[in-house]
């Protein structure tokens, strides 16, 4: 946490404002339904059976960030280089802390995204999920940060989990089940002699748009009860990856997709509350 | 008269390979390479009589200090969460790197859905894995094992700081990393440990069988069945060589020179769970890839080089000797009678088409048989640069 702070600080004192781009940082939140997200922590009620779930990890990478200013015009804010969590092309967002049943993470963690755009008012928000095309299929090895983190490498799929949500469920007495959510470009393909993929059928990143999102005051709130409110995590579709590896062919995938904005075959109605939501102003209670 | 070896080789590694085969066609001028047996950085490869040179990334070149300290970490149990397992736990020299269990199982126990493949001539493979078309180097394939999570294999995942300190915390590594990767700094990084593996494992060449000298001129290197044996493989009745062609025995390969890279997966009528030529769901091949209905249960015919020792067989394990894959080829296709993989393999819609019934006599099967053990390098199988480096000095 203070490395990150020493590193923004120095950030913030060493881009220059010029042509009147200022750094702003755009604030998230992991939360559970009203509860704020804590690795090892029990939550219930969720997705369609009520069950319990403990997650162990929750992460996600985004690119592409827009602002809407006060006159409803649509700016890019580029991505500020701010190693370890973000270059000029994508950003990780991190929400774990390396504790309890998230020891496989990272003990720093960055809800946040800092963004360079013309200084002034903004009342919205917008953002791709995922890593660009552009950088997805590099050599995974030899790449820099965020990109280096093996957790999200997508190694058989030649890519990276874009998002990242482990858990395990429960429900009243039953043994723990687990159910992961790896979201990811799939049926990628190339030619023969190319070293990586030249196109993919399913991209699978979620366009995100939020509108009367304030930056200097509101946060965006990723809601880990939303994003399962149509999903069974105490059941996994035979013969397919446990929980959601993003594979068209798992049902398991369709209250995901829905809720993240993307086409699946099985995806849920228009109604299914949304992953990304605006919480008004600073959240109390949350350990950010 | 059907090509069976579709080589287009350097020079007199041309000349050399048309003896394994039968001529090979002649190089067009366009695909003609230039003749080179030592690369501008001075490897030197021990390559057996008439074969190619392969192809080496730009960004790894070959040399034998990473060759020596890949070596020791494809030995090196370093390499998995628990320390229990290194490359080679599922990877045996005897058995031509591969291991003898139908299915792999990682080092938390978890079994995979496939079999470990063997690695002799992984160097010419422009495909690595079963079936993933994606997957077009061996730096890039070291990061499946070590970082996969579906399935478990070495478990590294989350923990690449640990594995440096495990690697740094070694004595021998220091001088070995330092050699491998000369110019100051610190030399141990994830990127220098795959493109070692890498390097090491491009010098597991196989070409020494009986078959091999057999094909330069001793004819009694192999028997009189294993002889009638190579004529049926190599013949319209079978059309073994249309998937196995070539002098590494697999369609897909590439070398220096080649001019085309060639990459093919195919589906041999394993399975037929639905009647519409679909494969277990869980094993479905380079579908599972590219989501192509079309792709549904194609699989990279393997090297059939050193195969007597690679048994079980295909990507799931499920037929146990070379006796039977013989009876399932010759049949047209697999028949599963019952449980929830039943079904009529010789009745998909989406077999190659050069899976066909055969008629084979009991005397052409075992003359197949006998051909398929004299692909087996004995010397291969022992050759002291393969061995475990950590067990001499410990």
């Amino acid at each position: 946490m203070s490395f990150v702070t020493f590193v923004a600080a120095t950030l913030i004192a060493t881009i220059p404002a010029t042509d009147s781009l200022t750094p702003i940082t755009i604030r998230l939140q992991a939360m559970v339904a009203d509860a704020p997200f804590q690795c090892g922590r029990s939550y219930s009620g969720i997705g369609t059976t009520g069950a319990s779930i403990t997650a162990s990890d929750f992460r996600f990478y985004v690119h592409n960030v827009r602002l809407v200013n006060a006159r409803g015009d649509t700016v890019r804010a580029a991505l500020a280089p701010l190693a370890p969590w973000q270059d000029r092309d994508v950003a990780l967002v991190d929400f774990e802390n390396g504790t309890a049943t998230c020891a496989n993470g990272t003990p720093e963690t960055h809800p946040e995204i800092t963004v360079l755009a013309p200084a002034g008012e903004y009342r919205g928000v917008a953002f791709t999920m995922g890593v660009p095309f552009a950088r997805n299929h590099g050599d995974l090895a030899s790449q820099a940060p965020p990109l280096s983190l093996s957790r999200l490498f997508w190694s058989w799929n030649a890519g990276y989990k874009f998002l990242r949500v482990d858990m395990r469920a429960t429900q009243g007495d039953s043994a723990a089940t687990a159910w992961v959510i790896h979201l990811g470009s799939t049926g990628c393909t190339g030619a023969p002699g190319a070293k990586a993929p030249t196109s993919c059928s399913h991209g699978n990143r979620p366009e995100i748009a939020l509108s009367g999102f304030d930056p200097a005051r509101d946060v965006i709130v990723a809601d880990l009860a939303a994003l399962l409110s149509r999903s069974d995590v105490r059941k996994n579709q035979p013969q397919t990856a446990m929980g959601c590896m993003a594979a068209p062919n798992d049902a398991d995938c369709g209250g995901l997709f829905a809720s993240l904005g993307l086409a699946h075959p099985n995806a849920t109605g228009a109604d299914t509350p949304k992953f990304f939501r605006v919480g008004r102003g600073a959240l109390t209670g949350a350990s950010r | 008269m059907p090509v069976l070896f579709g080589v287009t080789g350097a020079g007199a590694a041309g000349a050399a390979l048309g003896a394994i085969g039968a001529q090979p066609p002649a190089p067009s001028a366009a695909a003609r390479p230039t003749a080179r047996t030592v690369p501008p950085n001075g490897y030197r490869w021990q390559l057996p009589p008439g074969f190619p040179e392969p192809v080496v990334p730009a960004d790894n070149p070959m040399s034998d200090a990473k060759v020596a300290l890949g070596r020791h970490l494809f030995y090196d149990t370093r390499l998995s969460g628990n320390g229990t397992f290194s490359c080679a736990s599922c990877h045996l020299q005897s058995r031509a790197f591969a291991d003898a269990l139908p299915r792999a199982v990682g080092s938390t126990g978890e079994v995979h859905p496939r079999g470990s493949m063997g690695l002799a001539n992984v160097a010419y493979s422009p495909a690595l894995t079963w079936a993933n078309p994606l997957m077009r180097s061996l730096e890039q394939q070291a990061l499946v094992p070590m970082f996969g999570e579906d399935p478990v294999e070495l478990g590294l995942s989350g923990r690449e700081q640990e594995l440096l300190q495990r690697v740094r915390a070694e004595p021998r590594y220091a001088a070995l990393f330092a050699a491998a990767y000369p110019g100051g700094g610190d030399p141990v990084s994830l990127d220098h440990i795959v493109k070692a593996l890498a390097s090491f494992q491009r010098t597991m060449i196989s070409g020494r069988s009986p078959y091999d000298v057999f094909k330069q001129g001793k004819t009694s290197a192999i028997s009189a069945s294993a002889r009638r044996g190579e004529e049926l493989f190599f013949s319209e009745k079978t059309e073994c060589f249309h998937c196995h062609g070539g002098f590494n025995f697999t369609g897909t390969v590439n070398y220096v020179g080649k001019g085309f890279v060639e990459m093919e997966f195919h589906n041999t009528a394993l399975y037929n769970v639905d009647g519409q030529g679909a494969y277990p769901a869980t094993n479905t091949g380079v579908e599972s890839i590219t989501h192509d209905p079309e792709d549904m249960g194609k699989f990279k015919a393997p090297s059939l080089r050193n195969v007597a020792v690679t048994a079980p067989y295909m990507h799931d394990g499920s037929i146990a000797t070379l006796e039977e894959v013989i009876e399932h080829y010759n049949a047209g296709g697999r028949t599963v009678k019952s449980g929830p993989h039943a079904g009529v393999g010789a009745e998909s819609p989406l077999k190659s088409e050069f899976i066909k019934p055969m008629e084979l006599t009991p005397q052409e099967k075992r003359d197949l048989v006998a051909f398929l053990r004299s692909l087996t390098d004995s010397t291969f199988l022992r050759d002291p640069r393969f061995t475990n480096p950590w067990r001499s000095t410990r």
